[in-house]
Order: structure tokens, then C-alpha cells, then sequence
């Protein structure tokens, strides 16, 4: 389900799909959502240059875990390696993010937090796309912090 | 034959793994790095037939290790499964003579459309 809406959502869908259907093996990035645990695990990157944004990504403990095990497929991934997938998860949209931007930019190495990325007032929220994955709840989300004006303005 | 993979992520470097096997590379020796830095001491230790790179990584990046690699006479072929693609780094890889640039997220496909010529 897409939460909000802007010229970006559809790539952005797009992005998450095509990550859904080669990393994580989904053949569908919808679907009931039966974990109802917070959003208490998130991972983000920074994209710098004419567009300074921030993309990031938020599920549960327990999904986290999940996502962990299967990618390594472990049983029991350790805390390191559940931030490790949360981590590669969002810079691997953070790359295809930026490859829509003007450029020339750079991508940051991703950050992981315990809880929610917070945002302040001043930056823009472009895009919420809630996916959903193996019953989990996973939320991408695109944050504009500045973006540099029409050259000759 | 021998294929170092160099990510910082060791969630990445399973994914890169697993899809070497999917894209029917399973049969090759895996040798595994954590950053460019890592990579390089292996490239000397353990002679690779060829090496999948990783772009942005701590202590030395995947483009300055292919740079130390080429300037020091070694000729690995060297392809990069980078989480960037833009027109200007495959340029950049290229000129410091990577084979390819694999995009994440990637394919079986697209391995084995990228792979073969090196592995056969």
C-alpha cells in the first residue's frame, strides 16, 4: 500500500519491487500483513548533491530477524548481522534512489538504529511505500533535505 | 577456479554467493574480503582467477583498490557489483579497467551474462 503520493512514488514502487523480487524472492512486494509488532528496527542512507535526500527503511524486531535469516540463511543471525541485512536492504535502494536524482551525488554508508528515523520539520517527506514481506510490514521512505534551486534564479 | 568476493557487508557477500550458484558458478573456490584493503592482501595470497568488488567500502574502496591493483602489474579480471551504476562510475570503472559493473540488485541472469566470457 502506498501511504504517500508524489512524482517519485512509481520509481520508487518500482526500486522496492525489483529488490523484493531478486534479493529477498518475494513474487509479490503486497499481501496481508500478519507480524503487528512496531517499527522499531530502521536502516538509512544519505544521498548528497543537487538534491540532498534522505532514504530510509523501517520493520519490526522480529521481521529484522527474518530478513536476516534469510538472507544468510542462519537460523539465529546474530545482532550484528540483523543490522548488516537491514543495512545492505536500504543501500541497496539508496543506490537505485539516487540513480533518479540529478547528479553529481554521493551515497553515504547506511546507518541502522534501534526505533524510527526521526525527521525534522524542515525536510520533506516525497515518498511512503509500505511493502509487505513474507507477513512483515517493511516502510520505505524518501525524506528531501534540501535541493538547490534553478541555476540563474 | 577461484573468485575472491569483497563487500563489507557479509549479508552482501552471501548474496553475491548465492547467486554465483544460482547463476550456475557454484563449482568455483570462494574467497571472501571484508574492504578494498582486505581484498588486496588476498589478491597477492590467494591469486584469484577473478574478483567481484564492492564500490563503497571502509579502509580502501573498490575503485582504489582496482587503481592499487592495477598499478602494482596485476591483471585479475575485476568486475564490480556496486549498489550505484550511474553513467559516470561504469566510465570511471572501465578507464581503471574493470570488466563490468553489475548493478545491486542483480540476477542470476545477470551474472551469467557477465560472468561467462571470464568463467566460461
Amino acid at each position: 500500500m502506498t501511504v504517500l503520493d508524489s512524482p517519485m512514488t512509481d520509481d520508487v514502487v518500482a526500486i522496492v519491487e525489483e529488490l523484493w523480487t531478486s534479493f529477498l524472492e518475494a513474487d509479490d512486494m503486497f499481501g496481508p500483513v500478519v507480524d503487528t509488532d512496531p517499527d522499531d528496527r530502521s536502516a538509512a542512507v544519505t544521498i548528497s548533491g543537487p538534491v540532498n535526500m534522505v532514504v530510509s527503511l523501517s520493520t519490526s524486531e522480529q521481521a529484522a530477524i527474518a530478513l536476516a535469516s534469510f538472507l544468510l540463511q542462519v537460523e539465529v543471525p546474530s545482532p550484528a548481522d540483523v543490522s548488516d541485512a537491514l543495512g545492505e536492504l536500504v543501500n541497496v535502494l539508496g543506490g537505485s534512489v539516487k540513480s533518479l536524482l540529478p547528479g553529481p551525488s554521493s551515497l553515504s554508508l547506511p546507518v541502522t538504529v534501534n526505533g524510527t528515523v526521526t525527521h525534522s520539520a524542515s525536510e520533506t517527506a516525497d515518498t511512503v511505500v509500505e511493502a509487505v514481506w513474507s507477513g512483515h510490514r517493511v516502510t520505505v521512505v524518501t525524506h528531501t533535505l534540501s535541493q538547490e534551486g534553478p541555476s540563474g534564479s | 577456479m577461484k573468485i575472491l568476493v569483497a563487500d563489507d557487508s557479509r549479508v552482501m557477500r552471501q548474496i553475491v554467493i548465492r547467486t554465483l550458484r544460482q547463476a550456475g558458478f557454484g563449482g568455483h573456490d570462494i574467497v571472501e574480503a571484508e574492504n578494498g584493503r582486505d581484498a588486496l592482501t588476498k589478491v597477492r595470497s590467494e591469486a584469484p582467477d577473478l574478483v567481484l568488488s564492492d564500490w563503497n567500502m571502509p579502509e580502501m574502496n573498490g575503485i582504489d583498490m582496482l587503481d592499487a591493483l592495477r598499478g602494482s602489474g596485476s591483471t585479475v579480471p575485476f568486475g564490480f557489483v556496486t549498489s550505484e551504476g550511474s553513467d559516470d562510475m561504469r566510465s570511471r570503472a572501465e578507464r581503471s579497467g574493470a570488466l563490468f559493473l553489475i548493478a545491486k540488485p542483480f540476477t542470476p541472469e545477470t551474472f551469467e551474462a557477465a560472468l561467462t566470457p571470464v568463467l566460461g
